[in-house]
């Protein structure tokens, strides 16, 4: 009995290639095309990076805190907390700059995944890219992904030294910084919406309502 | 007409007769529409990158067999598992096996068209699994017990009004005793029901955007991050998705995230485009699902490969087309009694399901083009549509007295000058009819025009014998 | 003969540079049987902006029923018919954008696999233009004589917008007519429901669309609505006369020659 992936590639070669098998030289030109780095058509960033981010960010909902120094982001967590009456009781990431920061001992800092009751959790970006105002998340066990969609408000934090350009340059990045891809890379934009109902936005539908941007230059 | 296509009129009928569809239907159009002209004003170069989207997809195309091989071995070197299915049956089967065999319970489902195109929650349910839907508008119409009406809103048919009440009806017996009417809370209330179900999830299946064979990646682009929630929580996550959807680098995907959220909803970006290779690299890790399945669909989409309908395949199931299809506006998606509606669906319906069922939809269109000028790859829809109405030429699908007339028709037409003379007499007579009023009020054999419409009065003598009058007086 | 032509004023301003271009006039099936009127119309402006004008006896249909319900031999022999009457024209002009692109693109889709027809066909579809776009894009006129104190809204036909790009000539040639006011309507390029055989084969689905133009054209206040193509025309004023609305229709060739006293489509004539 033939199964269905060879009766498949028998369809798709008849087609194809008049049934022949592909040359050597027809399978190192789609590897090539495939390893093949293009820069392509975007849109024309006229600002610097850091302001282009912002500015996207804030377009699609979200809101920025830019502070200098990683002692400040106690300050900055604080400040947003009081602004939207939430307690300090933090689902806290790890991270480059996380890791550093010490937290005053009478808040609630819990470094574990988010559950559907947390309510604020505080995470590293990966870097973030200008083009889109999108940060970029690689879970790890300490960046887990339930810390990106659970939660109502999100606070991230992100060196502002990470911002680049495009998607283009993102994906340069990982692939230099990782020997092998990630099994899971997010690219977050804004907060959670939905436009289901009325064909109008609402946010909050599964994900975070908000989205604090607290953007470092360290 | 046969009995598909007596129901296609009832349906038709009735969606014509549905105030709050027509309420409904207008406010979508205005707002994708408009969002989406906003959007590629804003980035005058789209056209430049529908080009380039429309280049990558026919290079993959022509090399579909090397790229679903390249993707398949990345995808396994990844820890994940490939399967393939030629059918839809083979499809549901594969998923519906890999869920028994797992002594799965609950499955949470992200949106996806496919395992709707396959039949997927039916031969889920029947094997007595819980499947929830847990992308707002897909759980609206499994509330309701319907299909969703577009391939991105599937609940664009839905008045807010009507959501309120499936809500208040459903949720009750869960403890929500208050019925919600504002769009917040509504929103709210969906958050909080299907808020356990992600967690409490045996498994989670996604449909894919785009497959990337330089890693072995599916995409999945949302707003709502229930995709997410499903593809990361439970302990299995199993993507299906059409053999088309591979692309072959991330760059390639760059490209594609341009167009698509601009086409779909006017976005530069959705909240989540989201990339997933593989299953959790070991045990270390805590989130993350253990085992990685991807099921790659046929179902006639290989058929397509070579014939008249290629371009159909490149299809990034935007929805741009139905938000600019007039007729779709008019009827909504679930007249068309198809998945796919609109004019992707009309062109791609005929090709999986057979064209003897589907007789009419290639033909209630009025040709106008807007789906192809927003088409962000450059699908001919009006050339593909007008194919199929070739094609059930070809195979005598239309009523024997239209083919007739229309034979007579050409006969006519392919004789000028006995055309003038044969017609001469009917146009007098409709002009005799007719000069009263100005109109005719009623034409035999012409109720389609006459039943809301008046027929404006022809002249009594046609234009060529008025010229020929005038030449020759004039020569006299 | 003055019944069809009413009170067209003539313009002697030939300009001279066009005196040996002969154009060849396509009066389309619905313009032929339907409103002459139309064809009058567009051959007086033709011939104003001073072009010889014939209209070869063998013409009846670009062949566009048979292309859009899948009679592709039917088309492609109605296609050769077209072709050979007219390919020895300067030019060929057409009042209607859905003509007008049936030969100018899908002529040579038609006969893609036949050199020596694509050749033919391809040779006179780079000489075929709608009416409204030869006058101002090859033509050039720079004027027209009439003043018209009316109000009138433009429904841009699908073909002509869609597949030829013709969107602001006629914008421009009303322009020209003293006293006239353009209202734009909301969704004046969208789909007015016509379709050819479409709104006799799904009539329920033609009417809602025409109704939704119709709103959007009553919304303006205009005296009159205009447009290039005489199927959308009749089915517009068709609903119009139905639903008892004094709003009167015309197609854009006879108010720029002057005929706007003549009865408007669906209208009674009182000289007769």
């Amino acid at each position: 009995m033939i199964d269905a992936r060879s009766s498949l590639f028998t369809a798709l070669r008849t087609v194809l290639t008049g049934g022949e098998q592909r040359s050597a030289l027809a399978h190192r030109a789609i590897e090539d095309r495939v390893q093949s780095i293009g820069l392509s058509v975007r849109p024309r960033i006229t600002q610097n990076l850091v302001d282009q981010y912002c500015n996207k960010h804030i377009a699609v909902h979200g809101t920025v805190n830019r502070i200098i120094g990683l002692d400040n982001i106690v300050v900055a967590t604080e400040e947003y907390c009081s602004n939207q009456q939430l307690g300090k009781d933090l689902v806290v990431g790890g991270g480059t700059i996380l890791d550093k920061v010490i937290w005053p001992s009478e808040w609630s800092i819990h470094k574990r995944s988010a559950s559907v009751s947390d309510q604020t959790v505080v995470s590293e970006a990966y870097a973030g890219i200008a083009e889109t105002g999108t940060m970029v998340f690689i879970p790890t066990n300490e960046n887990p992904a339930s810390h990106i969609f659970l939660g109502t408000d999100h606070i991230v934090v992100l060196d502002s030294s990470l911002i680049v350009e495009c998607q283009e340059d993102l994906w340069r990045t990982i692939k230099s910084d990782y020997e092998v891809f990630p099994r899971a890379v997010n690219l977050v934009t804004g907060p959670s919406k939905t436009g289901d109902v009325e064909q109008t936005i609402e946010y909050g539908a599964h994900g975070p309502a908000r989205v604090h941007l607290v953007l470092i230059d360290v | 007409m046969n009995a598909a296509s007596t129901e296609f009129r009832r349906r038709v009928r009735m969606a014509l007769a549905d105030d709050q569809l027509k309420q409904a239907m207008n406010r979508a159009k205005g707002g994708f529409v408009l969002k989406r002209q906003k959007a590629i004003a804003e980035f005058p170069e789209f056209h430049q990158m529908r080009d380039a989207a429309r280049d990558i997809k026919d290079h993959v195309l022509t090399n579909l067999d090397l790229y679903l091989e390249i993707y398949e071995k990345k995808v396994l070197e990844n820890g994940g598992e490939v399967h393939w299915a030629r059918t839809a049956e083979e499809a549901s089967s594969i998923v519906e096996d890999l869920c028994s065999k797992s002594g799965a319970r609950k499955i949470t489902k992200g949106k996806s068209m496919v395992s709707e195109e396959i039949n997927l929650n039916e031969k889920l349910e029947k094997s007595g699994i819980q499947v929830i839907e847990t992308d707002l508008g897909e759980y609206i119409v499994q509330l309701a017990s319907e299909k969703p009406s577009h391939i991105i809103a599937p609940a664009v048919h839905k008045t807010r009004d009507q959501i309120s009440k499936l809500f208040y009806q459903h949720h009750k017996p869960l403890g929500y005793a208050n019925c919600v009417s504002e769009r917040k809370d509504i929103v709210q209330q969906a958050r909080s029901v299907l808020r356990n179900h992600f967690v409490e999830s045996d498994i989670g299946i996604t449909g894919a955007n785009f497959l990337i064979a330089e890693t072995g990646s599916s995409v999945i682009v949302t707003n709502e991050g229930n995709g997410d929630l499903t593809s990361t929580l439970p302990r299995m996550q199993i993507v299906v998705a059409g053999i088309e959807k591979v692309i072959p680098s991330l760059e390639d995907l760059s490209v594609f995230l341009r167009v698509l959220a601009r086409s779909a909803t006017g976005q530069e970006m959705s909240a989540y485009t989201s990339l997933y290779s593989g299953p959790r690299a070991d045990n270390t890790y805590e989130e993350g699902p253990e085992q990685y399945h991807v099921v790659l669909v046929d179902n006639g989409r290989s058929s397509m490969l070579g014939s008249e309908y290629q371009s159909m395949l490149r299809c990034i199931r935007c929805g741009a087309c139905l938000n600019h299809c007039t007729v779709y506006n008019a009827i909504g998606g679930h007249a068309y009694g198809s998945i796919y509606p609109g004019p992707m669906g009309s062109v791609l319906t005929p090709l999986i399901g057979g064209y003897e069922n589907n007789v009419d939809l290639p033909n209630a269109c009025t040709l106008n083009g807007l789906c192809k000028t927003s088409c962000p790859v450059h699908i001919p829809l009006p050339d593909l549509l007008r194919q199929h109405r070739t094609q059930q030429q070809r195979r005598k699908l239309s009523p024997f007295t239209g083919r007739l007339i229309f034979m007579i028709w050409v006969y006519l037409v392919r004789r000028p000058h006995f055309y003038q003379i044969v017609l001469a007499l009917p146009i007098w007579l409709l002009n005799r009819l007719g000069r009263q009023r100005g109109v005719i009020k009623w034409i035999p054999l012409a109720g389609g025009w006459t039943s809301s419409r008046d027929f404006p009065c022809p002249s009594a003598r046609t234009f060529q014998r008025e010229w020929r009058n005038q030449m020759r007086q004039f020569n006299d | 003969m003055e019944a069809i032509l009413g009170n067209i004023s003539s313009n002697t301003e030939a300009v001279a540079s066009f005196e040996n271009v002969t154009i060849g006039f396509f009066v389309t099936c619905i313009v032929d049987l339907l409103r002459p009127s139309v064809g009058f119309a567009a051959i007086h402006l033709l011939k104003t902006a001073g072009f010889k004008v014939e209209v070869p006896a063998s013409q009846a249909c670009c062949g566009q029923p048979a292309y859009n319900s899948g009679n592709e031999s039917s088309a492609i022999s109605i296609a050769r018919q077209v072709i050979f009457a007219f390919e020895n024209f300067d030019y060929v002009v057409v009042p209607s954008g859905s003509c007008a692109g049936m030969v100018r693109e899908h002529y040579p889709r038609l006969f893609s696999s036949d050199v020596l027809w694509l050749d033919r066909a391809r040779n006179l579809a780079s000489k075929t233009y709608e009416l409204n776009e030869f006058l101002v894009d090859v033509a050039r006129i720079d004027s027209i004589q009439h003043s018209i104190n009316k109000t009138c809204t433009y429904h841009d036909s699908c073909s002509g917008l869609n597949e030829l790009g013709i969107h602001k000539q006629p914008r421009e040639l009303l322009s020209k007519l003293e006293g006239l006011e353009l209202r734009e309507m909301e969704e004046a390029d969208e789909c007015c429901g016509f379709g050819g055989l479409f709104c006799v084969k799904y009539p329920e689905i033609s009417t809602r669309i025409v109704d939704r133009k119709v709103n959007n054209a009553l919304s303006t206040g205009a005296d009159m609505l205009l447009g290039g193509d005489l199927g959308c025309l009749m089915n517009i004023a068709g609903y119009l006369r139905r639903m008892g609305s004094s709003m009167k229709v015309f197609h854009v060739a006879e108010i720029l020659a002057g005929m706007v006293d003549n009865p408007s489509i669906g209208e009674k004539d009182d000289h007769v």
